[in-house]
């Protein structure tokens, strides 16, 4: 988002274009629904580059919606959204904890 | 219920095999995200934080056993196995893919539904009161009226961009259910002894950011001018409404700003202008409207029945939810029956499949196949005989759906919030559900009778947080949920806008809060008043006093 500073870390989100489901830009031009495996940029450079991926990707009409979101890394040493709205957004409605990515990560948690 | 003829069917069908082609233009690639965006907001389609919403019309609250019985199979099929009905009388899916969508919209159109007038900057489903036809208050069946309406603004070509998007509501009794006044355009039918029938024009009502109780720009139009009235508001807001802003591009900020008078005498004189060539709603039109209203013959009964009255002395709580939740019918030996979709602790609006199958089935089976869905995010069954309300109240505790709390504390109103939306700053539906588990667990909603509770997750006021007596407006603080309240809102006949009580609570302090504002009614009122009447007659300061001390 425009409003994030440069400096703090990020990564880039959007809705897969069938389904609509939340999803996360990797390293490798891929889409995941796990945050936890999402690229984590640290400067404003590897965010442009990462939102040039997610355009093309837009491009071919696979995911809507693209946007850099806030995010930091976890004591586990792996990236999530920082704030309490991605937050939500990658894992379900908090009214619902059988909906969503929740769901399908909870049995192994 | 009213049927469909050629004309409508032809148009829904029409409009699906667009939507198809553009589904499949899209996912090809061939229109770009911007391209398609206003096509499926056009189509009911909207993509909010987790998935797509699919938001279905229901014209005026009114659906059958075959509709509900539809919307359960594609809660089933194309959704999570539930549906959430909407503070405007529609049934919102939370997870449909849009690969699947137009096969959805084909099987709603198998049952005359659609997602027409759901979205957009256009006139939007009109909504009506959902005892039309059956409370003995009205003076005539408000939905002809809200049908006609229906099909004139339907995908009318003047008024499909307009500045911002436009809500109707129709209503024909002296208690307003439809909170006609904080609406774009509020009509309240009667009957004049001198002028015959017509209604009060209520204009530029509205909630959101700025809120309006409409002012009245007209005590009585005449029923044959009312489309020719309606057009003539809606071009004077085409025209002069703000495009240079979405937050100040709706009705209400148009009449606000140029002040009702001068609003009022531009409406009058484009009407004077329109008129004398007017294509005024003539008589025949209306009347083949009333013919495809399939008007439920209702039985001659005594206006007791021995088998009701029994269960009523012996059954306690059958006796708790027939005094909370049902109303009186117009024809003897009949009742209206609301099903409250606020179970204790629960998410308000939200029914299962099955809970849906089983409304309908009761709908069938006892209430002359008909259903109404309510702005305050309830059903209702409005034709059915007293004798079968013990068996229907039976079937509906089972199913969970039997929660006697009618307009009571825990009978919340509230939006999808940050759980589901994308435009919220906070959640509203954990608020709602700590405040009824809390009521519920004091058991003392009875004690305080009428209060409503109203919680948007943003200012755009889904939730009607500005007419309820205790309203809740959740914002973002640097990341953090919280909470304003207001309080003395009203969305019935004596509308009002609720007041900020100070500064706002994190989400624990508003539950607490909202129970130091009811404790504190509980110790100020007089007699039998209710909490809006004691908070009109003594105003804010000793809410505030106990919210916020004395310093």
């Amino acid at each position: 988002m425009a409003d994030l500073k440069p400096a703090s870390s990020q990564m880039i989100s959007a809705n897969d274009l069938w389904t609509g489901q939340v999803v996360f830009l990797t390293r490798a031009a891929s889409w995941t629904t796990d945050p936890a495996r999402a690229a984590l940029s640290e400067s404003a450079e590897d965010s442009e580059a990462l939102l040039g991926l997610a355009a093309q990707s837009n491009a071919r009409a696979e995911v809507e919606l693209v946007h850099l979101i806030a995010a930091s890394l976890r004591d586990d040493g792996t990236p999530w959204p920082s704030r309490n709205r991605e937050d939500i957004r990658a894992l379900g409605p908090t009214v619902r904890r059988d909906l969503g990515y929740q769901a399908e990560v909870r049995p192994t948690l | 219920m009213y049927r469909y003829d050629d004309y409508d069917q032809t148009l829904v069908n029409q409009r699906i095999a667009d939507f198809r082609d553009a589904v499949a233009r899209r996912l090809s690639g061939h229109l770009s995200e911007e391209e398609f965006k206003l096509i499926r907001q056009m189509n009911g389609v909207y993509l909010q934080l987790h998935a797509y919403m699919l938001r279905v019309a229901i014209p005026y609250g009114s659906l059958d056993s075959r509709q509900m019985h539809k919307l359960a199979h594609i809660a089933r099929i194309y959704d999570k196995g539930y549906g959430h009905f909407t503070t405007r009388q529609n049934i919102q899916y939370n997870w449909p893919s849009l690969r699947e969508m137009p096969d959805l919209l084909q099987e709603l159109a198998a049952v005359q539904m659609h997602a027409i007038q759901t979205s957009g900057n256009l006139i939007r489903n009109v909504t009506a009161d959902q005892y039309a036809g059956a409370t003995a208050e009205e003076v005539d069946d408000p939905r002809p009226y809200a049908e006609l309406i229906r099909q004139w603004s339907t995908l009318h070509p003047e008024f499909s961009f307009l500045p911002r998007k436009f809500k109707i509501a129709v209503t024909a009794s002296a208690t307003d259910r439809t909170a006609v006044k904080f609406h774009d355009i509020g009509l309240i039918l009667h009957d004049d002894p001198e002028q015959g029938r017509g209604f009060e024009v209520i204009v530029g009502g509205g909630m959101g950011r700025t809120p309006f109780v409409g002012p009245s720009l007209r005590d009585h139009l005449p029923e044959a001018q009312i489309l020719t009235y309606l057009e003539a508001v809606l071009r004077t807001y085409n025209e002069l409404g703000r495009r240079d802003n979405a937050y100040k591009a709706r009705i209400k900020i148009l009449v606000h700003e140029l002040g009702a008078e001068a609003f009022r005498t531009l409406v009058e004189d484009e009407f004077a202008k329109l008129l004398p060539q007017a294509d005024d709603l003539p008589q025949a039109e209306l009347l083949r409207i009333r013919e495809r209203f399939i008007v439920p013959e209702l039985d001659a009964l005594p206006a007791r029945d021995p088998g009701f009255d029994a269960a009523y002395e012996k059954d306690e709580d059958f006796r708790q939810w027939v005094k909370v939740n049902s109303a009186p019918h117009k024809v003897a030996g009949y009742i209206i029956a609301n099903i409250s979709l606020k179970p204790y602790g629960g998410i308000p609006g939200d029914i299962s499949a099955d809970q849906m199958d089983l409304v309908a089935d009761l709908a069938e089976r006892y209430g002359h196949d008909e259903i109404r869905a309510t702005h305050a995010q309830n059903l209702v069954l409005p034709h059915v005989k007293l004798r079968d309300l013990y068996d229907i109240w039976q079937a509906l505790s089972v199913a969970g759906l039997g929660t006697a709390n009618l307009d009571r504390a825990s009978d919340i109103i509230a939006c999808p919030g940050l759980d589901y939306c994308v435009l919220a700053n906070a959640r509203s539906i954990p608020i709602a559900q700590e405040i009824s588990k809390r009521f519920a667990a004091k058991g003392r909603e009875d004690l305080v009778g009428e209060l409503k509770i109203k919680i948007s997750g943003c200012i755009n006021a889904c939730g009607h947080h500005h007419a309820g007596h205790i309203g809740i407006l959740g914002v973002d603080r640097k990341g953090e949920e919280m909470y304003q309240l207001t309080l003395g809102g009203s969305g019935d006949e004596q509308a009002s806008i609720g007041q900020i009580t100070g500064r706002g609570f994190d989400e624990a302090g508003i539950v607490d809060a909202v129970d130091t504002v009811v404790e504190t009614y509980l110790g100020h009122r007089e007699d039998h008043e209710t909490f809006l009447e004691t908070y009109r007659r003594l105003g804010p300061a000793p809410f505030k006093e106990a919210l916020y001390g004395t310093a």
